[in-house]
């Protein structure tokens, strides 16, 4: 006598075990809805958290920034040799760190402060002088509050412009508008083109500020373009950017008198300080997966319990162990996965209403990516949560079961 | 198949039990045949081994010694999976009570002996309906199982252990919890059953009157079985 069934058949047909999983989860969905809204809303914090980070950071670099700094390489020459020739960043040294991974801005600029006779009105005011590059007002973080600011062009041409500090422009113009007017420099006119302000100004707000070109061909090699400063994206970036300036520097012109600056106390401050609020918030996230995923194992093994003498009739039935180990890990399952399905909904309003309110514009492929991930991770937390309670379903003595009242 | 041809064959079977005061035996060389178109009942006091001897037979629990065969075939030295496969293909289990799967309706109830049989969907649903004409309750097909009677759940009941064609039906005191009426309707579906379909039937019961209705009838007394004199 051959032997009844097909052996070959590990398990039931995977569509019966998916129709009556999702059927029984979606009959107990009134006790399951503690347990995926928990899952849903981790799974959302961390799409979030996931596809904005980069975002975030990059925002909290810039944000953090203009108290301290922190992603700022100031770079010089300290010549101590009398007879050694004036040092100065050559434009293509400037251009190759520009190009670096992880520079958001390099700009050349004059260490020396200039103070130029400026004619106004009758009075003969000394002024303080710089000049910088289109790059400066990125690389320093400021921003025009009037008017314009240099771009490549007026540094290319050497044009007669200026920028005025925001306090120059009020000494010299009071309540009026400087955007347009000239202004005698020693024996030149400029024209004003904008007024620069912002957080960072600082002394800056009594500088007038000339095309880097423009000063160093009229100084007679006084001012040169021996200042570097150079805003990295993100602090990561910043000990990788600083080690590599002083080789790019090296491939090029002398490097013996470089002196890099890296406000190293401060980064290490922003660094900690960030990675206490990664911690939080990874802390919490964790906190309510675990939450979840405890919730999930619980609930299974309630059902396990209460649907102990279900699972001796399916035996007595003929339903293999393998086969009530599938239903129930295949409805822990179900609850992880729709826990994720809702998560990856609120995650994407969540995205969207940060994005707004962040001003970014995140990039859906990353969203899909991290939707992906989320979803695998939520598989592998209900089968890591419901393989114990199916397991105990599976070996459950089938005698025993069927007398369970 | 002849009539007369044995389905199910036990011999000597012993089940002990191990208890604080050592082994307590339960059966002690039990002896039974079971042919296709007979109803079988065993009677006893509770705590006999009556329903040792069913999960036994059904098996759903291990002996402690002897042989038990189906069609021929060996049932002790199988694996637990083959065993399953044995209860799907030729076992069908009738309980006396909570038969059912209260957040299911009829034609669930009855879909899982043949999902776990791996009988493809498309077949089910005119299998299913075959059953439930057997026991009269064809309209009752998408009614939720909780809202039934208890009648009509033991007759649901009877149709999912009948909708895979099984050799042999245990019913473990199918009729207990029924009123008089409605225990005797049902013990007339079996009858019908083992006889229009050659299928073996053995009854575990407390109530005589069934007992009385079986081709044949035992006590199980001090782990042996022992004919019923009425028969």
């Amino acid at each position: 006598m051959a032997a009844p069934g097909r052996w070959n058949n590990v398990l039931i047909a995977l569509h019966d075990i998916l129709h009556v999983s999702v059927r029984q989860v979606f009959r107990q969905r009134r006790s399951s809805l503690g347990i995926v809204l928990a899952v849903a809303l981790g799974t959302a914090s961390l799409i979030t958290v996931l596809t904005l980070g980069d975002q975030l950071k990059h925002d909290m670099n810039r944000d953090l920034d203009l108290l301290g700094g922190a992603t700022v390489i100031v770079a010089g020459f300290t010549v101590t040799d009398s007879s050694a020739p004036p040092q100065a960043f050559l434009p293509e040294t400037v251009n190759a760190i520009r190009a670096l991974p992880g520079v958001e801005a390099a700009s050349a600029a004059t260490e020396h402060v200039d103070w130029l006779s400026l004619f106004w009105r009758g009075d003969n005011i000394a002024t303080p002088v710089i000049g910088v590059d289109e790059d400066y007002w990125r690389a320093s973080g400021l921003e025009a509050i009037k008017g314009s600011l240099f771009t490549v062009r007026e540094v290319r041409e050497g044009e007669r412009v200026c920028v005025l500090g925001e306090e120059l422009a009020k000494e010299l113009f009071g309540d009026q508008n400087p955007v347009g007017q000239y202004l005698p420099i020693r024996t030149e006119i400029f024209k004003i083109i904008g007024v620069v302000g912002g957080l960072q100004v600082g002394d800056r707000k009594k500088f007038a500020l000339l095309p880097l070109t423009t000063v160093v061909r009229r100084s007679d090699g006084v001012m040169r373009a021996d200042r570097l400063i150079v805003r990295c994206r993100t602090w990561d970036d910043v000990p990788v950017v600083g080690a590599a300036i002083a080789s790019i520097l090296a491939q090029r012109q002398d490097p013996r008198y470089l002196k890099v600056a890296v406000a190293t106390k401060q980064l290490e401050r922003v660094v900690s300080m960030v990675w206490w609020v990664q911690l939080f918030v990874a802390v919490s996230i964790a906190a309510t997966l675990t939450v979840g995923g405890f919730g999930i194992w619980n609930g299974m093994m309630n059902a396990v319990t209460t649907r102990t003498r279900e699972i001796g009739l399916k035996k007595a039935m003929g339903a293999e162990r393998n086969d009530i180990l599938a239903q129930f890990l295949c409805e822990a399952l179900t609850l992880s996965l729709s826990a994720a399905l809702v998560g990856i909904a609120l995650a994407f309003i969540l995205v969207q209403t940060a994005g707004c309110y962040l001003e970014v514009s995140p990039s859906l492929g990353h969203f899909l990516l991290n939707a992906c991930l989320s979803f695998v991770f939520s598989a592998a937390l209900g089968v890591a949560t419901g393989f114990y309670p199916a397991k105990r379903a599976a070996r459950m003595d089938a005698v025993v079961a069927i007398r369970y009242e | 198949m002849n009539n007369q041809t044995a389905i199910m064959r036990v011999e000597a079977l012993t089940k002990t039990y191990p208890t604080a005061a050592g082994e307590v035996a339960v059966l002690h060389g039990v002896d039974l045949e079971l042919r296709a178109g007979e109803m079988v009942a065993i009677m006893g006091p509770s705590g006999c081994g009556k329903s040792s001897l069913l999960h036994i037979l059904g098996l759903l629990a291990p002996p402690t010694s002897g042989r038990y065969a189906i069609m021929g075939q060996d049932m002790f030295g199988l694996s637990e999976d083959r065993q399953a496969a044995f209860r799907r293909e030729y076992l069908g289990f009738i309980l006396q009570s909570c038969n059912l799967f209260e957040n299911s309706n009829v034609y669930e109830n009855l879909e899982y002996p043949l999902i776990y049989a791996r009988v493809p969907t498309a077949k089910r649903r005119a299998i299913i309906e075959r059953a439930l004409e057997r026991v009269g309750l064809t309209s009752r097909i998408d009614y939720p199982a909780n809202r039934l009677s208890g009648g009509e759940q033991q007759r649901v009941a009877i149709a999912r252990a009948l909708v895979n064609n099984p050799k042999v039906l245990l019913g473990d005191e199918p009729t207990g919890q029924l009123d008089r009426n409605t225990g005797g309707m049902v013990m007339e579906y079996f009858k019908h059953i083992v006889r229009e379909r050659s299928t073996a039937m053995l009854i575990v019961t407390h109530d005589r009157e069934v007992a009385r209705q079986c081709t044949r009838g035992y006590t199980l007394k001090d782990g042996h079985l022992e004919p019923l004199l009425k028969h």
